[in-house]
Order: C-alpha cells, then sequence, then structure tokens
C-alpha cells in the first residue's frame, strides 16, 4: 500500500461511459451587480465520467475552490448548467441541497474539519446521522470503515489525539460512509507533511480503485497533480488545459 | 419529521455532557433564576398562606376599644382627663348600637407572684373578667368541662375557666380540673373547664393558656369594686363591616362620657378586620414583588443562555458548517441548537427548582413577629408553614419550558445563517 508504483485503476477503464459530472457554460460572479463585482467562473466546461480520479490546479485566485464549492453544492452559480450524476444542479433550496450533498457528495478538507468533540468513530459516523440511519448501525458501519482505513484502534479517540495523517484518513472515511458518488478533496495534503500526503494520495487513489468512487482534489502542488489520471489547469477563471496523465506516478 | 427521537437526543446530549464547561456556564443563570423564583415565592406563599390559616378561626370582623386620656377640650372638660369604660356603656351599647352582634367587656387582675394556688401548688397568672362571647372572638378552644355561662354572669358565680399552663401548673397530669377549686389572689373559684388558644394571631392580654378566665360581673365586684371595666371587644353583625361598629360604638361610648366626637385619641380602636385587610394587601404586594424578582432574576437567566448560546454559535461556526457540508440541513441545525438550549433550560431548571424547594423547606421553622397594640395588650403573630403547591410547581415548568424554547430561538436564528463555505473555508 505504501510503495512507489504505476497505478491503474477504474478510471483508466474506458469502456466506463457514465457521466459524472456536466459542466456546460458555468458562470459565477461575487458581488454581482456591483462596482466590485468579481467575475469567478467565466464559462467553464467540463465533463468528469464516473470512477474517474482527477485533479484541478490552479494558482490561487484561479476559481478552483469556488468551482470545487459549485460542483460540492455549497455554492451556486449564475448561468450555464450543472449536472451531477443525473441530477440538474441549479437553484435548490436549502434542505435539497443538503440532502444532495448527503447522498452524492464525500468531502476531504485541507483543515480535516473534525468535530473536535466526537470521536473518530462519531465523526465517521455523522453523515448517516442526517441520512437518518440508527445510531446503532451508523457506529458499526462507522467501524468498519475505519478498519478499512487502519484506524480501528484510534475509533475512540478524539481528534486531537490523532496525528494530522490519522486525522486525514478519519476524514476520508467521513467522506466514504456514506457511499457518495464523488468525493471532492479541497487540498488534502495541504497541512500534512510529504510521508503523510503520500499516504494519504495513496489511500485516496487505493479507495478510487477499489469502491470505483469519482474523486476529484483540488490542489496547488504538482505532485498531488502527478498522481491523478487527469488533470484540469484553472486560469483566471477559464480551463487553460485538460490533459490525460498516462502515467500517474505517486513521488513525494 | 420527528422534533424528539431517542437518536437526535443523543446527539445533542453529547454536545451537551462534552462541553462541560460551556454547559454549566451556561445553564447556570436558569438554574439561579428559578431557584430564586422557587424561594421567594416559597417565602411569599408562606407568609400570606400562615396569615390566613392562623388568623382563620378568629372573628375576624371584631373592633378592640380602650379608654385612653382626652385629647381635646369638650363639654367644659380640660383635656388629658382620664376616663374608663362603666355598665352604662354595656348598657348604651348593646340597646344603641344597631351594627354589633357580640359584646365582651374585659377586665383583668395581672399576674403576681404565686397568686394563683391550689393545695402545694401555686403560679403567677393574670385573671380576666369577661363575658362568653370572649372565647368566641378569640377563638379559645375548650380542652375540658365547660366555657363561662351566662347563668355565671348573671349570679356572679364564683367560677373560673383556667388556661393550659395554669392547668398543667395546678394539677398533676390526668387529673380532672373540673370541679375543683384554685384560689386566685385569695378567692377560692370553682373550675368549670381548661382551654388553650385555637390560635397564636393574636392574644389579649397575654396568651389564653396563663389566663384565669372569671365571669365579668364576680370580677368586677371582687377585684374592682366599681362598675367600671377597661377594655371593650365588639363583633359585627353579618354582613356589616367592622369599621361600621368601630364608629357607632365609638359615637355612644364619646356621647356617654362627654368627649369630643372628634377626639379620635381619647379611644384607642382596634379594627381587627382592617389590619387583616392591611396584612392579606401586604402580603399580595409581597407575592407580586417575588413573582417581579423571581422572574426578573429567571428572565436574566434566560437571556444569559441565549447570549452564551449565540457566543457559541460564532464558536461552533466551523462545527455547524461541517454538518452542513456533511448533509445537515437547516431544519437539523434549528432543531439541535434549540433542542440544546432547550435541555440545558430544563435542567438547569429542574435542579434550581428541587434545590428551590430544598430552600423553601429550610427556612420552614421561622417564627415572624405581627403588630403590637400601645400597651402590649394585643400581639399578632404569624407562624408560616412551607408552601409550594403543584400549581406553583406546574406553572414553573412552564415558564421553564417557555423559557428554555425562547432562549434557542436567536441562536439557532443566527446559526441558520451559517453557511458551509463560510464556516470549512482554509484561511
Amino acid at each position: 500500500m505504501y510503495c512507489n508504483f504505476l497505478l491503474t485503476g477504474a478510471s483508466n477503464d474506458k469502456n466506463r461511459t457514465d457521466i459524472m459530472i456536466k459542466i456546460r457554460g458555468l458562470n459565477k460572479t461575487y458581488n454581482l451587480g456591483s462596482p466590485n463585482a468579481l467575475h469567478v467562473l467565466k464559462g467553464i466546461d467540463m465533463n468528469v465520467a464516473a470512477g474517474e480520479f482527477l485533479s484541478i490546479m490552479g494558482a490561487s485566485g484561479s476559481g478552483k475552490s469556488t468551482l470545487l464549492n459549485v460542483i460540492g453544492i455549497l455554492d451556486n452559480y449564475d448561468t450555464g448548467e450543472y449536472i451531477l450524476d443525473g441530477t440538474l444542479v441549479r437553484s435548490l433550496s436549502e434542505t435539497r441541497s443538503a440532502e444532495l450533498r448527503n447522498r452524492k457528495v464525500g468531502f476531504v478538507f485541507q483543515s480535516f474539519n473534525l468535530i473536535s468533540f466526537k470521536n473518530a468513530m462519531e465523526n465517521v459516523a455523522l453523515p448517516l446521522y442526517y441520512n437518518g440511519v440508527p445510531r446503532r448501525k451508523r457506529n458499526d458501519l462507522a467501524m468498519e470503515y475505519l478498519e478499512k482505513l487502519g484506524l480501528g484502534s484510534h475509533a475512540h479517540h478524539l481528534p486531537n489525539e490523532l496525528s494530522g495523517g490519522q486525522k486525514q484518513r478519519v476524514a476520508i472515511a467521513r467522506a466514504l460512509i456514506s457511499r457518495p458518488s464523488i468525493i471532492l478533496a479541497d487540498e488534502p495534503t495541504g497541512a500534512l507533511d510529504t510521508a503523510t500526503s503520500r499516504e494519504v494520495i495513496e489511500i485516496m487513489r487505493e479507495v478510487n480503485r477499489k469502491e470505483g468512487i469519482t474523486m476529484l482534489i483540488v490542489t496547488h502542488e504538482g505532485a498531488v497533480a502527478r498522481a491523478t489520471d487527469r488533470v484540469i489547469y484553472l486560469r483566471d477563471g477559464v480551463i487553460e488545459s485538460d490533459k490525460k496523465n498516462e502515467k500517474p506516478v505517486i513521488e513525494f | 419529521m420527528k422534533l424528539f427521537d431517542t437518536d437526535s437526543f443523543q446527539e445533542i446530549w453529547a454536545t451537551i455532557t462534552r462541553n462541560k464547561f460551556r454547559s454549566i456556564a451556561t445553564g447556570f443563570g436558569v438554574f439561579w433564576g428559578l431557584f430564586m423564583l422557587i424561594l421567594l415565592l416559597a417565602i411569599g406563599n408562606k407568609l400570606k398562606q400562615s396569615m390566613m390559616g392562623e388568623i382563620g378561626d378568629i372573628a375576624m370582623n371584631s373592633v378592640f376599644f380602650q379608654p385612653n386620656r382626652t385629647t381635646e377640650p369638650y363639654a367644659g372638660y380640660r383635656k388629658g382627663r382620664y376616663w374608663e369604660f362603666n355598665n352604662r356603656d354595656l348598657e348604651l351599647v348593646r340597646q344603641k348600637a344597631q351594627s354589633v352582634d357580640m359584646i365582651s367587656p374585659i377586665l383583668a387582675v395581672w399576674d403576681s407572684e404565686k397568686n394563683t394556688v391550689r393545695g402545694l401548688k401555686s403560679g403567677g397568672y393574670t385573671g380576666i373578667g369577661t363575658y362568653p362571647a370572649q372565647f368566641k372572638i378569640e377563638a379559645i378552644r375548650l380542652r375540658e368541662g365547660r366555657l363561662l355561662s351566662e347563668v355565671d354572669i348573671a349570679e356572679r358565680r364564683k367560677v373560673c375557666v383556667i388556661g393550659q399552663t395554669v392547668y398543667e401548673t395546678l394539677f398533676e397530669p390526668g387529673e380532672v380540673a373540673e370541679g375543683q377549686f384554685i384560689r386566685f389572689n385569695g378567692i377560692y373559684f370553682q373550675v368549670v373547664g381548661v382551654v388553650t388558644p385555637g390560635t397564636n394571631a393574636m392574644q389579649i392580654m397575654g396568651s389564653p393558656d396563663e389566663i384565669v378566665y372569671i365571669p365579668f360581673t364576680t370580677h368586677q365586684m371582687l377585684f374592682q369594686r366599681n362598675d367600671n371595666f377597661w377594655f371593650l371587644a365588639c363583633t359585627a353583625k353579618p354582613g356589616i363591616s367592622a369599621s361600621q361598629v368601630e364608629a357607632e360604638v365609638g359615637a355612644i361610648v364619646r356621647n356617654a362620657h362627654s368627649i369630643s366626637p372628634t377626639d379620635t385619641g381619647a379611644l384607642w380602636t382596634l379594627d381587627v378586620e382592617q389590619i387583616f385587610n392591611m396584612f392579606n394587601g401586604l402580603f399580595t404586594g409581597i407575592n407580586i414583588l417575588m413573582w417581579i424578582v423571581g422572574l426578573g432574576a429567571l428572565f436574566s437567566g434566560i437571556i444569559g443562555i441565549s447570549n452564551i448560546m449565540l457566543v457559541t454559535v460564532r464558536e461552533r461556526m466551523r462545527e455547524i458548517g461541517v454538518r452542513r457540508a456533511l448533509g445537515a440541513k437547516p431544519w437539523n441545525i434549528i432543531v439541535q441548537i434549540m433542542s440544546e438550549s432547550f435541555v440545558l433550560t430544563a435542567i438547569a431548571g429542574m435542579i434550581g427548582f428541587l434545590l428551590g424547594i430544598a430552600g423553601s423547606l429550610l427556612i420552614d421553622n421561622i417564627r415572624l413577629g405581627g403588630g403590637e397594640g400601645p400597651n402590649g395588650v394585643v400581639e399578632m403573630a404569624v407562624s408560616p408553614e412551607p408552601i409550594v403547591s403543584f400549581h406553583l410547581a406546574l406553572m414553573a415548568m412552564l415558564v421553564l419550558m417557555l423559557s428554555g424554547i425562547a432562549a434557542g430561538l436567536l441562536p439557532a436564528w443566527r446559526a441558520l445563517g451559517v453557511k458551509a463555505i463560510d464556516a470549512i473555508r482554509d484561511e
């Protein structure tokens, strides 16, 4: 699991045609209508197939975080069209978008965003709480996922008793537990040292390969991007390039 | 959607118990508020109810009169004249005063050392000469034998009714007093009954336990040696107020003794009804005040909970944002914050409520002295009993529940404004 090897995953299966993300002419402007309006996303077109393992790169201010927020249904957009796993995401109510997020999207954040007073197992189980899964069942499932990520022995530790890598693994387990269509990772290695970063990327790769879950990583680290199958470069709100990475390699 | 199932309760409970200091700090205000409210209301209720209970048996529509030196010159007399009631006043009041029901003159021989003797046993007690009506007015209870009768008065019998303490001093425990003779101030009286006070709310010339009651006429003949007496008690007829009796009897005796009709100083009066009403009003006032103070304390506690919840919502922006990102609906967040405040309020309030009751039981045995007549002859006393009624408890719980909900409203509304995107931003 921790060795440097070429990965060939489900995303490389050219037979998969299911479209996970379909974005057409997407525009997003902050402070629309005011003098200091900021046009952040300027007509984004992109498709992501189910099971892909891709990254979005760009300098800060390029709009990559905004794009991630839109894809994660955390933010809305002005014009264009965004279809997530067959569902048109457009002017949804807070309740409806919460439901969609809960079922279809898993998040992994740079600063982990674990709830400090809940132990690892409870943190992992939290999405299922909002999905109405009974306590015992969701805790059992959370244990299962923690075991998968090698953290079974730390299930009852609070986040501040875990290392950075362990926290991020808990976060990945939390993202996985509701079996989402897509996992969005926002700088997942940003707060980690190289060894731990490598460990986390390997896990994500593995999850993508074994579970077939689409994995979208937003990063500004070249090393992270090189580990993914496809790299989209954003610059000033437009897609500058969209390249297949024929030989993804994990090299930290 | 269920508002309160065990699962969401456990979620809320975990949040509360794992942030202990925050929870305690938050709940303290409401705890203190309810504690104070219950304690104050218990005290207020106790004062009022004990007053009502104590005074219940005595003749509330009675008025007491006592002559005093005149304060105005009138009909050729200088001011500062001494005067006393006499038997003609009794007749006049009986004939003329339409408002008067019962009438009772009072004479006394003050206690002196060993003035009451039976065999080798003796004690010092006050001997009061009065009418049978006095027992009704003071709500004196008969323990043994009989009270004084009209025949005793008419025939000037040398009989007496003794108080419980007098009995205990002069007799062996269990000994029958009825028919026995005692010597009071050198004169033998046959005991016909033993009495004890029915209430401590009002006493005339001391506690009935320590008094030897003698027929008024006998007393006047043996100890006064004229037809004067010192003290007069009257009660109003049903439906007539005591103040009317006060005015009517006052006018009659002033006229009979050539006292100015406006000379209020010459006749000291005590209107029990008026005092009762005054006390009643006072206790109502105290009660209202205690509600205001108690609710004020509780209200500031609620504001405290609301305030701290607001602060913690700010502190918990990230937590709430993460919950939103993981699929918490706005409704979930509202329910969570509201329930947290509700549960905190309920628990803190319950503890405050129970400790308040415990506290009100502690102040159970306080005795409070009441008003006193100018000569110390009339004493009123209040002895409280603990009262936290079911009604009060129910009210407190209702107030608590409403306050728990009210305290959560603003924080919940604020939490609703937390967007996942703002909270989880990594800057």
